[in-house]
């Protein structure tokens, strides 16, 4: 096995929300071509950690290593030049209504490089090709499932050829059939794009079918980082909660509940 | 406590002073792409700026010509009435003409265009604002000022003058309807009466106001879109928001405007 380059490393990452810790010094590594997930429970700052590391939020304190170059220190034109080699795939999807499929899998094409439209519409098709759409290139957003609008998003995040690509919650509110279809597209591109993904997901199924590795968050500090066999096998006692769903245990899911929404509100 | 009001009012004119700052913001980084960016080869597409320009010109043409048509109409037969009792009725038409094109004209065609297109700016940014499509564009690397704000700004610079001068010509028609119908003012004689007391600065410092109320309207609206939260109950609010805030800014920078010219010749 060749050695592993980290593409994106942690360090020390504390956030603040309107004076409640989110992030409370969370480390992590993620390794070239790895596909890691990120899991926990709702409001425990996943999402948090993952916008930090896209760049799109910046931290309390704590540094986000890209290739060895802090994320945190650049200003925004080296972020913006930065993040053409991040692709991003958002729990709704996040396709601009006002375009139609093609036009929203071509727009970073369009803003970024400057082929030609005929050369940008046959890529549009090939990464449209890529998750299964050929041939719904003029449909609108609206017309579109959840899941085939999450396809077309995925599409989209992989239009520039990223070396990265993030996903948050790609299988919330799709039946398990769909959810089946969107992990195994995971994995694919990963595999034949040679990406290196990263997936917020509180999917249990979805973590044990795609990750090569895992970490579970809660609280905002990081409990667990292995395999999902390790995660599995794991002597915490909120780990296995987790995993299990169940109600008695050491997750206080009223406190939990009452944490959220002070989230929420701030 | 009689401490805690001070404390209230403390943090009013903190958030007062953190809008007036974002605002600004938003002004100069809106300045900076469309000055700026095209030197840094980030020029804003010319399309988008066409687009713009045909939904809040071409589209508003008719509400336009509708609104001030029927102010010169009631103009006309209000000034008639009183104009009559001393024998002036020959007057309705330079009044007509002078109050539209210096006051009337630029001020009720803001007005309208703040209810029809601030409000159409605000909700389309604040819907993508609260469904992840902006923070989608922000993570392609697209500045979302640069998409979505200059083109607006720019459009309605040049699309509201032009409004005007149509709002100008349909209320003068109006005041024709009455003077020449109703009044049997002879035609020719309106006409020379309506632009014997109207002379050029009339109609330029009347459209010398239309590009401070085109940059409120559309920076306004981009920046309640910008500041959207809490789903399409927050879209709602901030809509309503956007529309009252144009007006009031609408009416403060007419009177500043207003006073300058007046001040100046005194």
């Amino acid at each position: 096995m060749p050695e592993k380059r980290v593409a994106i490393s942690v360090q020390n990452l504390v956030k603040y929300f309107g004076g409640r810790k989110v992030l409370d010094g969370v480390s992590l590594d993620i390794y070239q071509g790895e596909t890691f997930v990120i899991m926990g429970g709702s409001g425990c700052g996943k999402s948090t950690l993952l916008r930090h590391m896209t760049g799109a939020i910046a931290p309390t304190s704590g540094k986000v290593f890209f290739h060895g170059r802090d994320l945190t220190t650049m200003n925004d034109e080296e972020k913006e030049k930065l993040k053409r080699r991040f692709g991003m795939c958002f729990q709704s999807a996040a396709l601009l209504d006002y375009l139609n499929v093609a036009d929203n899998v071509g727009l970073p094409l369009v803003e970024h490089t400057h082929l030609d439209p005929k050369i940008i519409r046959m890529i549009v098709k090939m990464k449209l090709g890529l998750v299964g759409l050929q041939g719904y290139e003029d449909l609108m957003p609206n017309m579109l499932s959840g899941g085939m609008k999450k396809r077309v998003g995925l599409a989209r995040a992989i239009a520039l050829d990223p070396e990265i690509v993030f996903y948050d919650e790609p299988t919330a509110g799709l039946d398990p059939v769909v959810c089946a279809v969107v992990d195994k597209l995971i994995l694919d591109l990963s595999h034949k794009l040679l990406l290196t993904s990263i997936v917020v997901t509180h999917n249990m199924e979805s973590v044990y079918r795609i990750a090569d590795r895992a970490a579970m968050l809660y609280r905002g500090k990081v409990l667990e980082v292995g395999t999902p066999e390790e995660i599995k096998n794991s002597k915490n006692p909120i780990v296995q909660q987790f995993i299990h769903g169940q109600i008695e245990g050491p997750i206080d899911f009223l406190r939990l509940d009452q944490e959220s929404s002070e989230l929420v509100d701030s | 406590m009689n401490l805690d009001i001070f404390y209230k009012i403390g943090c009013a004119v903190k958030e007062w002073i953190q809008i007036f700052v974002e605002f600004v913001q938003l002004t100069y980084q809106t300045l900076y792409w469309l000055f700026v960016g095209p030197f840094h080869k980030k020029p804003v597409k010319s399309v988008a700026v066409f687009e713009q320009m045909v939904f809040m010109g071409t589209k508003s043409i008719i509400i336009v010509i509708f609104v001030m048509l029927f102010t010169g109409i009631v103009l006309a037969m209000q000034s008639a009435f009183q104009l009559s009792k001393m024998g002036g009725t020959i007057y309705v038409a330079s009044l007509v003409s002078v109050s539209i094109c210096r006051e009337l004209g630029p001020v009720l065609t803001a007005l309208v265009i703040a209810g029809r297109i601030g409000a159409a700016i605000t909700a389309e940014v604040g819907s993508m604002k609260v469904n992840e499509q902006i923070e989608a564009l922000e993570t392609m690397g697209i500045n979302p000022i640069r998409y979505l704000v200059v083109p607006k700004v720019v459009a309605l610079f040049f699309m509201l003058p032009c409004l005007v001068v149509i709002g100008n010509f349909a209320g003068m028609v109006g005041g024709y309807i009455i003077g020449v119908l109703n009044l049997k003012i002879n035609a020719y004689l309106y006409i020379q009466t309506a632009f014997k007391y109207l002379s050029l600065k009339d109609i330029y410092t009347g459209l010398s106001k239309t590009f401070v109320f085109a940059m409120i309207i559309a920076l306004v609206g981009c920046y309640q879109g910008f500041h959207t939260k809490g789903g399409a109950v927050g879209v709602g609010r901030a809509t309503t928001i956007s529309v009252v805030t144009s007006f009031i800014l609408i009416i403060l920078a007419d009177c500043v405007v207003t006073g300058i010219y007046y001040f100046k010749d005194m």
